[in-house]
């Protein structure tokens, strides 16, 4: 069976959660697939990062020809999808990838470009979004985590060097650095995001890369980004239906003056938390509630390295940082969307779930987090 | 971080506490996490935790009870800490939640061992009454100055058919360079812990050797902060005293001026704390003794010495080593026999290394033999795999596939044997969930039905039994069954190998805390430790059953299916992911791989199938390496991966077989090198290439380089000309030496023309030496 399925130029987040739906099941045995992105101007924060969702999902269901097209024809084009998230998600993935125009786009040259002339980074420049990226099984670790050596370094040293890495990213991104006199620093509520993504990038090193039986190809992304807006209700609409962000940016952000808004995402395109747990040895069995497992996994330090007693507790902690920053908190895997507003007023606020009774499923695992640019 | 572990075992069993240093930056939670993630300690092996202060901090046992109830106390940093976290409740406690935490404290100059402070955590007797023991404390003390020793190597060992001579020309088997020890900030305020009670009234410190200044000025600077005292001057003895009138006119310069500047004008007696380095027989106090008589000062002297290597009753000391063979002295007819390792008096460092050579014979190669013969040599070992099971993945250098071996008859037949033996025969049998550890579960309680026995199967990897979470039910289930054996019952504890241990000492420690009095059978398939020894100390510590249960059975049991040695080598030492970090600097630095190296970085980037039969580099034009007949190894067509595991097994074995003659094979510890005997792999005894490449990967760089530049030289000889040699049994060792060139492991001749040599291994010496 063949099937073509297109995302349009600027779909919004509620639209984009649709053609997930309406995306052939994983039941179903398809030859190949033709997935057609026009890309466009985003209209809805976190649009990009749902389509490299859509991509990813897609291509783990299904050998997928991705053919891409945007009306700014030009010589950068190849580019600018290559370093989208979808673009980044396919690389890895896709059986295929072509523009409209019919010029292959070489994955395996992408891949190695990125990784030892950029480390890893995607824009390196840009004072609006930094990606950075990590490809199983060939390049899991970026470069600026290894030794002088290549070899890995221990995981202490590398969190340290992701958490700096982290640091950086918030450095070019602060439009108000100058404004204010100082930049962003490791310490103070603000520095917690780098605990926060550490912990989650570490779980998708060890989680996010693995299939039932074996390491699985794959795309791993650290992106960040500013949300610049010139008055919090242009911020609003750029909400679309995520009621819950919509709640957050209208709580956070109370005056009317310029606002702007941060954005960090990890994401990975494995078998996603709760499916990885279940099929370790830990896994507690097709009977128990899926929603318990992933609460689990969440708050009761459900584990699969279950033989360490210490361990299971990296998501907990992620989320304690969440928690100082008064930030937002969302995560998309499987068929949950579960999201948090770590607000003044609810400290002991826990992610809900975001519709009922399922969403589509998706592959992989993926974290945002919010917080104001003071 | 600064973190030890030790073996308490002054009672029956022994048990393992781990010591953390905690750091005024940290939090309870964050210290908890630095311990987690601390690559080298045995967390998962301690029944409890001790925290310390910083050293500057103190405070009286009602201080620190005050902190855990939240209640007005004496400020300080680790007490705020404690309180805070005691005011979170279990969270501040998650990463050991069910391991009690003390506190090492010193209280107005005495050290003090706290209750535990993790209310979470019920405390055992044993380990109540092992940490209430006075001995505790100076067990503590006495393993972090040996692991300060280790850590800082310290201790030149013995060379066979040499003594040291030191300064006081006494002749020593070994030689404890005592300045090596405060190696970082945390060693030597750790060290000044230990010295507080013995500079309570000190108005000034006398060192007898200038290698211990930095141990000095910072308990100065630290006693100043401890109590408020200005601070004190430090003055250090420049010369060994050997009575001479030199050495006489300068002591008494030295106590003229620590006088002068301790006394501060007050007509009293000045207590002044003398710290010496090491003691062999206390010598220095009567010198010092005299001389202060001599010069006149009132000067009240107390001693203490950091180590004590002899026996005497002339001053106390913090680690009393005078019972180690290593320090036993001399006798003269043995000195004659043996030449002088000079340390020179003023550096404390002999002057040259020395290498000792190592050969490999058939008995390193015994206890792999009888592994393969028992079990074969196919379809066992592999290479540079990764392994999932119930804990964190797992990447193994030298992999052993339990799936694969106890399928195989031979296995299953001792198997069901050993169960058999069992007695009592087991009612409850005890395994991970991973899936080897089920099948042998599986199997077991089939065995036990066969004689007559219903056993229940449990499955828990860790016996940490929360009341919380999605498996609360399953787990009461698991602590009901547990607790209703008596000791007349059997439970069967069985596991696929025994590595590190930890898994089975976490089963004991909670089994404990269940107080379950059934008689322990701890079974494992294969024991594979990197350390017979350790193997042996673990067997010792779950035999051991409570007084109170030694009613029907004396001791628990415990064995293995069968026994060997290998290194437990993970990402860090892996032979493969450094070839894999060699073509990654390859590419980074912009070099093209050739194609067969790119084809090999595709199949290493492949950790999930392990190697087999392509652990070794060749030419696109060579054969893949093999073994061929007349090895002690192993017979001629054994797969790659197991002539590499017997290697390792038997370098190994080097490494950790205690001999009266010669220190182990491993890094080099000054002033004595361990090599490999390079002629016998290169040239005259190991013709086989797959046997030089194999000791090639398994060795380590300090096992291979000699430091003797002639000997070196001589060695690159042998790599050169097996590089450009035109026989083809010698010359498809070529891309391999060149890895292990690249590895640092050898040297190839940089006047080596690439001309002269096979065009792949050209091209490839070509990149290495770029990147050289």
């Amino acid at each position: 069976m063949a099937a073509n399925i297109g995302i349009g130029p600027s779909m919004s987040l509620a639209q984009l959660e649709r053609t997930l739906a309406d995306l052939p099941p994983e039941s179903d045995a398809l030859a190949s697939v033709k997935l057609s992105i026009a890309s466009g101007r985003e209209t809805d924060l976190l649009a990009d990062i749902w389509t490299a969702i859509l991509c990813g999902t897609l291509c783990r269901r299904a050998e997928t020809q991705v053919v891409y097209s945007s009306p700014d024809e030009g010589d950068g084009e190849d580019l600018r999808f290559a370093h989208s998230p979808a673009g980044l998600a396919c690389a890895s993935i896709a059986a295929s990838i072509r523009s409209v125009a019919g010029t292959p786009l070489d994955a395996a040259g992408l891949r190695r470009r990125l990784m030892l002339e950029n480390d890893g980074l995607v824009s390196p420049y840009s004072d609006v979004v930094q990606t950075l990226v990590e490809f199983d099984p060939d390049y899991p670790v970026s470069p600026l985590f290894l030794r002088s050596s290549g070899a890995e370094p221990a995981p202490r040293l590398r969190r340290r060097l992701f958490e700096t890495q982290v640091l950086r990213f918030r450095q070019l991104l602060d439009l108000g650095r100058l404004r204010r006199g100082s930049g962003p620093v490791r310490t103070g509520p603000a520095g917690d995001v780098g605990r926060f993504l550490a912990e989650l990038h570490e779980n998708g090193l060890e989680h996010g890369s693995r299939g039932v039986t074996g390491t699985l190809s794959g795309t791993r992304l650290l992106r960040m980004r500013t949300h610049a807006a010139g008055h919090p209700e242009d911020l609003l609409e750029r909400c679309g239906p995520f009621r819950q962000l919509r709640y957050y940016v209208e709580r956070t952000f109370t005056g009317s003056d310029p606002v702007n808004l941060i954005e960090a995402s990890i994401s990975d395109f494995g078998m996603g938390i709760v499916d990885t747990f279940q099929a370790s040895p830990a896994g507690l069995g097709p009977d128990v509630d899926r929603r318990d497992v992933l609460e689990g996994l969440i708050y009761d330090r459900l584990t699969s390295k279950s033989n360490d007693p210490s361990a299971g507790l990296g998501i907990q902690k992620a989320l304690e940082a969440a928690r100082s920053m008064q930030a937002f908190v969302s995560l998309r895997t499987a068929e949950f969307w579960m999201a948090a507003s770590f607000l003044p007023d609810k400290p002991k606020a826990r992610l809900v779930h975001l519709g009922t009774p399922s969403r589509p499923p998706v592959a992989g695992t993926h974290w945002q987090i919010f917080w104001p640019q003071p | 971080m600064h973190l030890f572990s030790l073996i308490l075992d002054g009672r029956r069993p022994p048990i393992q506490v781990l010591v953390a240093q905690f750091s005024n930056e940290q939090s309870i939670p964050s210290i908890f996490d630095l311990i987690y993630t601390d690559p080298a300690n045995s967390r998962r092996r301690a029944s409890a935790i001790v925290l310390r202060p910083c050293v500057t901090e103190h405070f009286t046992p009602a201080n620190l009870e005050a902190a855990t109830r939240g209640e007005a106390r004496k400020p300080g940093v680790f007490l705020d800490a404690v309180a805070s976290a005691c005011a979170i409740g279990p969270q501040a406690f998650a990463r050991f939640e069910d391991i009690p935490v003390f506190v090492l404290h010193s209280d107005l100059f005495e050290h003090r061992l706290s209750d535990n402070i993790n209310a979470g955590a019920s405390v055992a007797d044993l380990i109540r009454e092992h940490l209430g023991d006075p001995a505790t404390l100076e067990a503590i003390r006495t393993t972090e100055f040996n692991c300060l020793v280790a850590r800082s190597r310290a201790l030149l060992m013995p060379v066979e058919g040499s003594y040291y001579d030191p300064p006081s020309h006494r002749p020593m088997r070994s030689f404890l360079r005592i300045g090596n020890i405060q190696y970082s900030r945390h060693a030597v305020d750790a060290i000044a812990f230990w010295l507080l009670p013995h500079v309570a009234k000190a108005r000034g410190i006398l060192i007898d050797t200038w290698s211990i200044s930095s141990i000095a000025f910072n308990l100065s600077r630290i006693l100043t902060l401890y109590d408020g005292r200005p601070p004190i001057p430090v003055e250090m003895l420049s010369r060994y005293q050997d009575r001479s009138p030199e050495a006489q006119a300068m002591l008494l310069e030295i106590l003229d001026r620590l006088w002068d500047e301790s006394a501060q004008g007050e007509g009293d007696s000045t207590p002044i704390t003398c710290i010496v380095s090491a003691t062999q027989s206390g010598s220095l106090v009567d010198v010092l003794k005299e001389e202060i008589e001599l010069s006149g000062l009132p000067i009240d002297m107390t001693f203490v010495a950091l180590f004590q290597l002899g026996k005497t009753e002339a001053l106390p000391s913090l680690c009393d080593r005078s019972d180690d063979p290593q320090f036993a002295p001399l006798p003269a007819v043995s000195v004659r026999a043996r030449s002088a390792i000079l340390i020179d008096p003023q550096v404390y460092f002999p002057l040259a290394y020395r290498d000792m050579e190592y050969t490999l014979r058939q008995k390193h190669t015994k206890s792999f033999g009888a592994f393969t013969k028992r079990f074969g040599t196919e379809g066992v070992f592999s290479a540079h795999r990764d392994q999932a099971s119930d804990g964190e993945l797992r990447h193994h250098a030298v992999h052993l596939d339990m799936a694969a071996l106890i399928a195989n008859p031979t296995f299953e037949a001792a198997f069901d044997a050993e169960i058999r033996s069992l007695m009592p025969l087991p009612s409850v049998i005890l395994t991970p969930k991973h899936d080897v550890a089920l099948a042998l579960g599986t199997r077991a309680v089939a065995v036990v039905a066969s004689m007559g026995t219903a056993a229940v199967h449990l499955k828990h990897p860790s016996l940490l039994l929360r009341h919380h979470g999605p498996s609360r039910a399953a787990e009461a289930r698991i602590r009901s069954t547990l607790s209703n054996l008596s000791e007349a019952d059997g439970l069967l504890i069985l596991d696929d190998c025994f590595i590190t241990g930890d898994r089975l000492t976490g089963y004991q420690m909670r089994l404990r805390q269940l107080n379950v009095r059934a008689r322990l059978h701890y079974r494992v398939g294969v024991a594979r430790p990197e350390d017979m020894e350790h193997w042996s100390q673990c067997r010792a510590m779950l035999a051991y059953r409570n007084e109170a249960d030694k009613g029907v059975y004396q001791d628990n049991t415990i064995d293995a299916i069968h026994e060997l040695c290998l290194p437990n080598w993970q990402k860090v030492e892996c032979p493969w992911c450094a070839e894999v970090a060699l073509y990654g600097r390859m590419q980074k630095e912009g070099h093209e791989l050739p194609g067969h190296v790119q084809q090999r970085l595709d199949r290493l980037n492949d950790r999930d199938s392990g190697l087999i039969d392509d652990l070794f580099l060749v030419a696109p034009t060579d054969s893949p390496l093999k073994l061929y007949s007349g090895s002690i190894f192993l017979p001629p067509g054994t797969p790659q991966a197991t002539v590499f595991a017997a290697v390792a097994s038997a370098l190994q074995h080097l490494r950790t077989t205690p001999s009266e003659r010669q220190p182990p094979l491993g890094p080099r510890r000054y002033p004595i090198a361990t090599v490999l005997k390079a002629r016998e792999y290169l040239k005259d005894v190991y013709k086989d290439s797959i046997l030089r490449a194999a000791i090639l990967r398994a060795g380590c760089t300090d096992e291979l380089v000699y430091m003797n530049e002639a000997a070196e030289r001589r060695r690159t000889g042998l790599v050169t000309a097996l590089v450009r040699s035109a026989a083809a049994d010698e010359r498809d060792l070529a891309q391999e030496l060149i890895i292990a060139h690249a590895g640092r492991k050898c040297r190839i001749d940089p006047d080596l023309a690439l001309d002269g040599i096979e065009p792949a291994a050209a091209r490839l010496l070509n990149i290495v030496r770029a990147l050289d």
